[in-house]
């Protein structure tokens, strides 16, 4: 695991402003009222404020003790935002609250990095993150992890996207981490649409579940979710589900995962639910080792068996990166430069 | 240079090639062609002879005179011996640049092949996913660039490399082939089925496979016109007597 000077440079520093650092369950310091962006620390009153204004509803937070920040993108405005989750007393279970909003007509684009101090052990990161994408408007959320190999992390994301607005997540778990149990659950109304992407990579004896629930309840509302995966001796777990219940709705689910090590698992779980005729749903997966074929193809070309596999796995992580933002490219490209994998 | 002796190949419990001996070797710069209806075991011959998983092979293989059965595939291409695909693979993410970059690296490449880049007209599909998408000719320069790279190649052997191409790729590549076994001092054996790639290579000797051997030897462009003539069995059974 990296340190947090590395792993600013090498993973989540994209030069963008505000960078926002939640450190254990201390609170948000650093806090920000620009006009066209927002950004709060949790607790901050004017939060309550704003949201009982807004008339949104959270999920269900029972802690006494947490921390967790507050973005607003306002009406018609576009933002930039890198925020990173930081753990540093061994044994700590950081507990996050977060709410991001985006009015109506406004565009955010949001870098999330998470790591622990290279001397934690077994710390948990729990979060509850509400989202509010409005008419029109746009999220993309990035999120590259590099929690420890004990590290064990539960995010809650519910997402509710307003008439023509767009979510988009881009996931990546690359280095080693013990457990990610992530299912985010998405609302669409009216012609939204949103597309979640995911790449992992499943160090032995790590238990990664990366799912997804998109609700597609407005009419031509448009969801897909694409999961990608190496496997290294793991355990990878798909659960994904699509329900079309507007007119015209369309969902698409794909999985696929190699499988390096014979240690490894990967459950894919797609469910695709119809009530309404003139929905269209789809679904395919592949499962599997890197195909010998490939492999004695990039052998004719003078690459040994390990070389070869490893070309095919960074082939197949470029492929599911291909259509995340240029910058979360560049930074995946720059970490499979450098990765050994290890297979 | 290149010869085959009493060599067995079965494919998924189907023997192909039976007890066969052949010596291909030609002079450097020149190529042996191999002549054959579909299925009569010609790919499976170089196949076999990379070390492919697929084919479990008795006999013996011998490059230079030393034995490389047994060797992995890209331990065979270290010892001398390369193969061009007639249909490769696609490979989903894997750009020809990731290759470059892998192996010789960027800068020794666009010193040592920028030529052959031009050449080839690789320029259009370096920065694409290898094979996805590529027309017949592509498929065939890309596979030309891919072998132009390794080092020390005594023996090139070439699959069908006139298949599904049209006529301006047929003589680039048929040049380039010949420009390649001279600049590389190494010989090259030729699957082809139309012939019509002899006109640009230095065809210096030929063979007519049938049913896993090896009918007839002789001139190849009097065996082409044998084989238009009189179609391959006839070939096989006249042992070379009317060439």
């Amino acid at each position: 695991m990296m340190n947090l000077e590395d792993f600013l440079d090498n993973y989540s520093n994209l030069g963008f402003n505000p960078y926002i650092v939640l450190n254990d369950n201390e609170p948000l310091l650093m806090e920000s009222e620009d006009d066209s962006l927002e950004v709060l620390s949790i607790e901050n009153p004017l939060v309550k404020e704003y949201l009982e204004s807004s008339k949104l509803k959270l999920q269900d937070n029972e802690w006494k003790e947490y921390t967790g920040y507050f973005i607003k993108c306002a009406k018609n405005s576009f933002g930039n935002v890198q925020t990173c989750f930081l753990t540093s007393q061994k044994g700590l279970e950081q507990r996050v609250q977060n709410v991001i909003v985006v009015e109506e007509g406004g565009h955010l684009d949001l870098f999330t990095g998470c790591l622990s101090s290279g001397h934690v052990k077994e710390n948990v990161h729990r979060a509850i993150t509400d989202i509010f994408i409005g008419k029109n408007a746009k999220l993309t959320f990035n999120m590259i992890h590099s929690w420890g190999k004990t590290s064990k992390v539960y995010p809650k994301v519910g997402v509710h996207v307003q008439k023509g607005g767009t979510y988009i997540s881009n996931y990546i778990v690359w280095e080693e981490v013990k457990e990610i149990i992530s299912n985010p659950v998405i609302e669409l109304s009216d012609g939204a649409r949103a597309i979640t992407q995911s790449l992992s990579y499943i160090h032995p004896n790590s238990n990664i579940d990366l799912g997804g629930d998109i609700k597609l309840l407005g009419k031509a509302s448009v969801g897909e979710i694409h999961s990608s995966a190496v496997n290294g001796g793991g355990s990878f777990v798909a659960t994904t589900s699509i329900e079309g219940i507007g007119d015209g709705s369309k969902g698409h689910i794909d999985c696929n995962a190699l499988l390096l090590d014979d240690r490894a698992t990967v459950t894919a779980i797609p469910k695709l639910y119809s009530k309404n005729s003139n929905t269209q749903l789809t679904h395919e997966a592949f499962l599997g080792r890197v195909s010998n074929e490939e492999i004695e193809y990039l052998q004719t070309k003078g690459f040994n068996y390990d070389d070869a596999e490893e070309i095919i796995v960074k082939g197949f992580a470029n492929k599911a990166i291909e259509s995340m933002p240029e910058r979360v490219r560049e930074k995946m490209e720059s970490i499979l430069e450098k990765a050994k994998l290890g297979f | 240079m290149f010869q085959v002796k009493n060599l067995h190949v079965t494919v998924e419990k189907q023997k192909i090639l039976k007890d066969l001996t052949q010596d291909f070797s030609v002079p450097a710069g020149k190529f042996f062609v191999l002549f054959g209806p579909n299925g009569c075991g010609k790919s499976t011959l170089f196949r076999a002879s990379m070390g492919f998983s697929k084919y479990k092979v008795k006999g013996e293989i011998l490059l230079d005179g030393k034995k490389i059965n047994g060797l992995d595939i890209d331990k065979r291409v270290k010892e001398g011996l390369v193969y061009m695909y007639q249909t490769p693979p696609i490979l989903k993410g894997v750009k020809f640049e990731n290759i470059v970059k892998e192996s010789i690296g960027k800068e020794k490449f666009w010193q040592e092949h920028s030529k052959d880049v031009d050449i080839l007209d690789a320029r259009k599909f370096l920065q694409r996913d290898i094979n996805v998408g590529f027309s017949g000719g592509e498929v065939k320069r890309s596979e030309l660039l891919s072998i132009s790279m390794l080092p020390d190649i005594k023996v090139f052997l070439f699959d069908e490399p006139d298949s599904g191409i049209d006529l301006d790729n047929l003589k680039n590549i048929g040049e380039y082939m010949t420009a390649l076994l001279k600049k590389r001092k190494a010989m090259g054996i030729i699957v082809t089925h139309s012939g019509d790639i002899l006109k640009y290579i230095d065809a210096y000797k030929g063979a007519v496979m049938y049913r896993g051997e090896i009918g007839c030897v002789g001139d190849p462009l009097e065996l082409l016109d044998c084989i238009k003539k009189k179609g391959y069995s006839e070939c096989v059974s006249c042992k070379g007597k009317q060439i």
